[in-house]
């Protein structure tokens, strides 16, 4: 399926060029540290510290993720491959789906990198609640994908590309952040979500609406 | 699913260009052009720097979208340029930086569906030594080739080159005169439609001349009857020459 | 062609925007009683909600034209989108200024986390990564562009809108309280829906005004390269 032959030049194409796995795990351990070392200065109890930690974690996420799928689209753009793609009669939809997929693999790994240097460096236990913390990461992380495809093949095409990723981006992923940060906060200080709460299918609608959204638009977005 | 590897062209109009105009932020490149391509035929695009060459073939291979006026092809709907039957080639690769040579051939061959002896095609374009070598180690005439070389991978009906030649040494332009004649030969429908500054190495392979000038077509070799066509040929080379001063 | 129609349109909803905007200040300055609670400072009330109205107003505009751009590719649409959101961004701000200030007196600080000034700093927020695409966006692509973002910007509206209503703890010292609470005097609610009303005017002209703008210089430039 063309598809399938997509994704796998997406990830083949990332294990080479190394850049962007590089990327993602140098800003993940920085971004990590630091806030490490603001958390510590403001010498707060390990229970807010807890409380804290998905709101942290999702923030070093939005930033270190945002600058590592913007430079593996750099492959695409480099000698206009997506032209090419084009070209050999793929469709945007087919191109959409396969970036969404690329992307949500690379950000879910990004994503595990954050989590594993934050915790440890902040001290938080997450085996306990390994599983539902899975559910939510996976769900924000494919809703993020989703418009972060569609955001970044916008400013990759400007001279100050990236300045208007972030400032696309962000005001994006609000309710998205919403979502990620209060279903964490809940389940990081009671060890337990309540799945009837209206942020699970809120989240859930979000990933369907951004997919569907980016399926439609993306034809808008790569050709001229 | 994929379309037909050849188009049904019972007519003689190939791609038929009609009243074309584009402008780009506001500045015209395209203005009011007419133009048709017949199956079978070799048409070279001189023009200079500026003068809406790229913007046409780029508008012909679907990539670029018209402001006014309207493409047709034979074989596809009105105004849809038929996607992989189209080989275009512009100022850019369009390979995998990462991927070898091998590899973007194949992913190509991949994404067209077709059954393609890549072996045959790396060879054929001195490129078997550099297989697997990745596109961004190579040197700049050999990423030419390689590019050129995915391009006929489809076996294109209608192959758009933009100065194809820049990059290329004379042994490179020589496999691209014999990869065309190739193309041609198999597939009798054929249009090809080349945009070059490069006219001492191309000249010979034209049968048909279109110089541009801002956007307009100056001159164009097909409407000239009385002459020969060789001479006509000569007359719009050295009017591009004299455009070009 | 539009052009000339706005040039009859704009001062048409000039002076109407202006009627209303004054009776609205007769009304909310001169005839509405004080407030029981807040006092004067409540006033400024009025002009709050109706912007947030009007921002509301703009930014469905906004998508409406995105939505047809893509659709027609129309230069016009794509005037009116530009307006539209620039339209949104000016009433946003006036919503944060105007909550802000009523912040500080009311609750004697300058921003709150309380469900209005938070949807409209995000809303604002959103309105800013449109204009930012519109100045720094690739030229020959802006307007497909935009519409792509404004459309994904403008159905993100009403999900920030509900999920800010869903947040548990956030203050809720919404206005609407207060409203339901103090502002029992029917002169109240006409003042608000006069108001409401001439914000909506207002926003109405300025879309036209800008659009015109817009229109303009485009048409301006393509006359400059012909020659």
């Amino acid at each position: 399926m063309k598809i399938f032959t997509l994704i796998k030049k997406d990830l083949l194409q990332e294990l080479r060029a190394k850049e962007s796995l590089a990327f993602m795990f140098s800003l993940s351990i920085l971004f990590s540290v630091v806030l490490g070392i603001a958390v510590n200065s403001a010498l707060l109890n390990q229970e807010s510290v807890t409380k804290l930690f998905p709101g942290l974690l999702w923030v070093i996420f939005i930033f270190s993720a945002t600058m590592t799928v913007e430079r593996s689209l750099q492959n695409e753009m480099q000698h206009m491959a997506l032209e090419g793609l084009l070209l050999l009669g793929v469709s945007s939809f087919q191109i959409f789906i396969a970036k969404l997929v690329s992307n949500t693999l690379l950000s879910g790994l990004g994503f595990l990198l954050c989590t594993f240097f934050l915790a440890i460096l902040l001290d938080i236990g997450i085996v306990h609640v390994a599983a539902p913390f899975t559910l939510i990461a996976s769900l924000t992380v494919i809703g993020y994908s989703a418009l972060a495809t569609v955001a970044v093949a916008i400013s990759s095409s400007s001279q100050l590309k990236s300045l208007l990723l972030p400032l696309i981006l962000i005001p994006l992923l609000f309710p998205l952040f919403f979502a990620a940060t209060e279903l964490g906060a809940v389940l990081f200080a009671g060890g337990a979500f309540d799945p009837a709460s209206g942020w699970l299918s809120l989240l859930i609608a979000l990933d369907v609406l951004y997919i569907v959204l980016g399926m439609n638009l993306y034809e808008y977005v790569i050709k001229e | 699913m994929d379309p037909p590897r050849t188009p049904d062209i019972t007519g003689s109009a190939a791609i038929s260009v009609s009243k074309a105009s584009k402008s780009f932020l506001h500045q015209p490149a395209l203005r009011d052009i007419t133009l048709t391509l017949s199956a079978k035929s070799l048409t070279l695009l001189c023009g200079a720097n500026g003068s809406g060459k790229s913007t046409l073939l780029r508008a012909i291979a679907g990539l670029s979208r018209l402001d006014s006026g309207s493409l047709s092809y034979s074989g596809a709907p009105k105004g849809a340029a038929p996607r992989a039957l189209v080989g275009y080639l512009g100022h850019h690769l369009m390979l995998y930086p990462h991927l070898s040579v091998l590899e973007n051939g194949e992913f190509a061959a991949r994404m067209l569906g077709t059954a393609c002896d890549i072996g045959a095609q790396l060879n054929e374009w001195g490129l078997e030594p550099h297989a697997h070598k990745r596109v961004h180690e190579l040197s700049k005439g050999l990423q030419a080739r390689a590019a050129l070389m995915r391009i006929f991978i489809g076996e294109p009906a209608y192959l758009l080159l933009d100065e194809p030649t820049s990059a290329l040494d004379e042994a490179g332009v020589e496999i691209l005169a014999r990869r065309i004649e190739r193309l041609r030969a198999a597939n009798e429908q054929c249009c090809v439609l080349i945009a070059t500054h490069d006219i001492a190495r191309l000249g010979s392979l034209a049968e048909r001349v279109v110089v541009l000038g801002a956007g307009a077509i100056l001159f164009d070799t097909e409407n000239c009857d009385e002459i020969d066509s060789n001479r006509a040929r000569e007359e719009a080379f050295n009017l591009y020459s004299r455009i070009n001063r | 062609m539009l052009v000339r129609y706005l040039n009859i349109l704009s001062p048409i909803l000039l002076g109407i925007s202006a009627v209303l905007i004054a009776y609205s200040i007769y009304l909310v300055f001169l005839v509405v009683p004080n407030e029981a609670i807040m006092g004067p400072v409540q006033r400024i009330f009025y002009f709050h909600v109706g912007s947030a109205i009007a921002a509301y107003c703009a930014i469905a505009v906004l998508l409406v034209c995105s939505l047809a751009y893509l659709a027609r590719r129309e230069e016009a649409f794509d005037a009116i989108a530009e307006a539209a959101a620039e339209v949104a961004l000016l009433m946003c701000t006036i919503v944060l200024v105007s909550g802000m200030i009523w912040a500080n007196s009311a609750w004697n600080t300058w921003f709150r986390w309380e469900p209005r000034l938070v949807t409209f700093l995000l809303l604002w927020l959103l309105l800013l990564a449109y204009w930012g695409l519109r100045q720094f966006g690739d030229p020959a692509r802006v307007a497909a562009h935009c519409a792509v973002l404004g459309i994904l910007g403008a159905i993100n509206v009403p999900i920030v809108v509900y999920s800010i209503k869903l947040l548990p703890h956030m203050v809720q010292l919404h206005p609407e309280v207060v409203e339901r609470q103090g502002l029992k005097d029917p002169l109240f609610k006409t003042a608000m829906f006069w108001s409401m009303g001439a914000m909506v005017a207002f926003q109405m002209f300025l879309t036209v005004f800008r659009t015109r703008i817009g229109l303009l210089e485009r048409e301006l430039l393509r006359r400059k390269s012909r020659l």
